[in-house]
């Protein structure tokens, strides 16, 4: 399987209203080929809703979203999706086994035996799963497993941008680690380009070029990975700090709910 | 008329006449009712409705085919594909009360009951099974209407239950590049084969578990039984093809309706009790 890629993500004054709610307002931001954009923000500030609307699950009420300048919009959603590639948060697992679960995207595109093959073996070590793991049923799988599970059939499909929504939050440390040293290894790939939705701080610093901060469905401040929090005025940073300790809090408890 | 040998007196109070018979009969209903008072059901209020409502309508229809029997051959005709359009409107819209949620129920039932009605019905029309007269065509295009309504909404409910219930499972798919369609398919394989289930089941042990109404009624009319059973043979198969036609085409427009231009899953309302 061979793929092109993409040299800019737009995104333009959008806006996305549902049932009467404004989930996103205004947002507009630019992505380019090679680069890892992070998005920090509270919980319910709209970043999965942003990399949803990205890949049209839903339609926005205003602006735009410009793949190399085309609208995604007039493009088909499933070309669209293989080209983009949305690993969701806590990300739901097809019937069957692990290996199903890779195969599915491929087998729609009519890959053939070897290729499925080679997919799979490429896609395993990107998510820093095992052989161990292709004949056990996803659905029984461990949450940080599922999660790379997802990875791992996102990246058979080689799409072009991948945009991982929280993509270590049920991760223990070694994982997280692992599926951290998968992300740069496709970033080394250089052939990439990556929004990275998460909630921590240094991940953002380690993984980012670019950090874009979100704040009830505003994108509030955006600059170097780096120094993005240690630039926001005190006011902004202290509130920023206090979303944080709620989400973590309601982690936990999301946590117990499993 | 068909049941020549019926000779009981539908106005006599004497055993077995029919008056007689609706008020004899009041005693099951009341052993009903008891139970339903004795574990507290809660659905006494809802059987003295339902028996009321259903026995008004029987009764209506019972003068109306009475009526109908003596028309002339044209307007008789009228008549009869009036009476099956009505039996599909209502089968719609009570079905359509199964399926909320879909931006247009409605359109999904009526579909598939009227495709479901008309292709079978056609279909034993012409093959020369069923013959050409109201006492054959009316009750049998209720039995019709009837149970593809009931599997309709079987169907239905399902695959509105299964779109809610396995959402993020659906939208997995369709981030994997498989389309709205594609994505929504093993639920309405699901949906369509849950309702087909029952009268699956009731096939498999007519004449042993069960004898039905319709045979019921033949041999009740004199029928011979062999003829009967033959009889009730070809209306399992009807119900069995309708239920497939109604379920498939009703599952499919559905599933239109559930995937806005094969793009996105539509946010469905929350289930309410049912
Ligand atoms: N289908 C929907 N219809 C209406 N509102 C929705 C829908 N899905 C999400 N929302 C709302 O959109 C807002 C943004 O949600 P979103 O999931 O994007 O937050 P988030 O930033 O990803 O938070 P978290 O860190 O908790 O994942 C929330 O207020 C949420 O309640
Ligand atoms: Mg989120």
């Amino acid at each position: 399987m061979t793929k092109g890629h993409v040299h800019k993500l737009e995104i333009t004054e959008l806006s996305l209203e549902l049932g009467g709610r404004t989930i996103l307002e205004d947002i507009s931001l630019d992505v380019h080929h090679g680069e890892t954009v992070c998005i920090l923000g509270g919980s319910g500030a709209g970043k999965s809703m942003l990399l949803r609307t990205i890949v049209r699950l839903h339609e926005p009420t205003k602006g735009r979203i410009l793949l190399d300048g085309e609208p995604v919009t007039a493009m088909d959603p499933s070309t669209l999706r293989r080209r983009v590639s949305l690993v969701q948060q806590s990300p739901a697992m097809l019937e069957g086994t692990v290996e199903e679960n890779i195969r599915f995207g491929l087998e729609l595109v009519g890959a053939g035996p070897e290729v499925i093959r080679e997919r799979i073996d490429a896609s395993l070590k990107a998510a820093s799963l095992d052989e161990s793991f292709l004949g056990r049923r996803a659905e029984k799988l461990s949450g940080g497993e599922r999660q790379r599970v997802a990875i791992a059939r996102a990246h058979a499909l080689c799409p072009e941008v991948f945009l991982l929504d929280e993509p270590t939050a049920a991760l223990d440390p070694r994982r997280t680690m692992e599926v951290e040293r998968a992300i740069q290894s496709l970033k080394g790939d250089a052939d990439f380009m990556m929004i990275i939705v998460t909630h921590d701080v240094e991940q953002a610093r380690r993984l980012g070029d670019r950090t874009v901060l979100m704040r009830r469905g505003r994108i509030v401040a955006e600059g170097d990975s780096g120094s993005l929090i240690e630039d926001l005025d005190p006011e902004e940073r202290a509130r920023y700090m206090g979303e944080l300790a709620c989400m973590e809090h309601e982690d936990k408890e999301g946590d117990v709910d499993e | 008329m068909l049941m020549s040998e019926f000779d009981f007196d539908p106005w006599s109070l004497e055993p077995y006449g029919g008056m007689w018979i609706l008020l004899m009969s009041v005693v099951l209903l009341v052993i009903a009712v008891a139970l339903s008072r004795m574990r507290s059901l809660g659905l006494e209020k809802d059987m003295a409705i339902a028996s009321i409502r259903g026995g008004i309508q029987i009764m209506a229809m019972g003068f109306l085919l009475y009526a109908l029997f003596g028309l002339e051959d044209l307007l008789l005709w009228t008549v009869v594909i009036a009476f099956i359009a009505t039996m599909v409107v209502v089968g719609t819209y009570t079905s359509a009360k199964r399926a909320k949620g879909l931006p247009d129920p409605a359109r999904a039932t009526f579909w598939g009951l009227a495709l479901a009605t008309l292709i079978t019905l056609g279909a034993m029309l012409g093959l020369r099974v069923l013959p050409m007269r109201p006492e054959f065509v009316i009750p049998i295009a209720g039995m019709v209407v009837g149970n593809s309504m009931n599997a309709t909404s079987l169907s239905l409910n399902r695959l509105l239950a299964e779109t809610r219930g396995f959402r993020s499972r659906i939208e997995a798919r369709m981030l994997l590049g498989a389309d709205a369609e594609t994505s929504l398919r093993p639920h309405v394989r699901s949906a369509v084969r849950s309702s087909l289930i029952p009268t699956l089941d009731s096939l498999k042990t007519l004449g042993i578990v069960f004898i039905p109404g319709g045979m019921t009624g033949m041999l009740m009319g004199g029928v011979d039984p062999i003829w009967a059973a033959q009889y009730q043979l070809v209306i399992f198969f009807m119900i069995l093809c309708s239920g497939a036609i109604a379920t498939v085409v009703s599952t499919t427009l559905a599933t239109k309706q559930l995937t806005k231009d094969g793009v996105t899953l539509v946010d469905l309302p929350e289930e309410d009790e049912e």
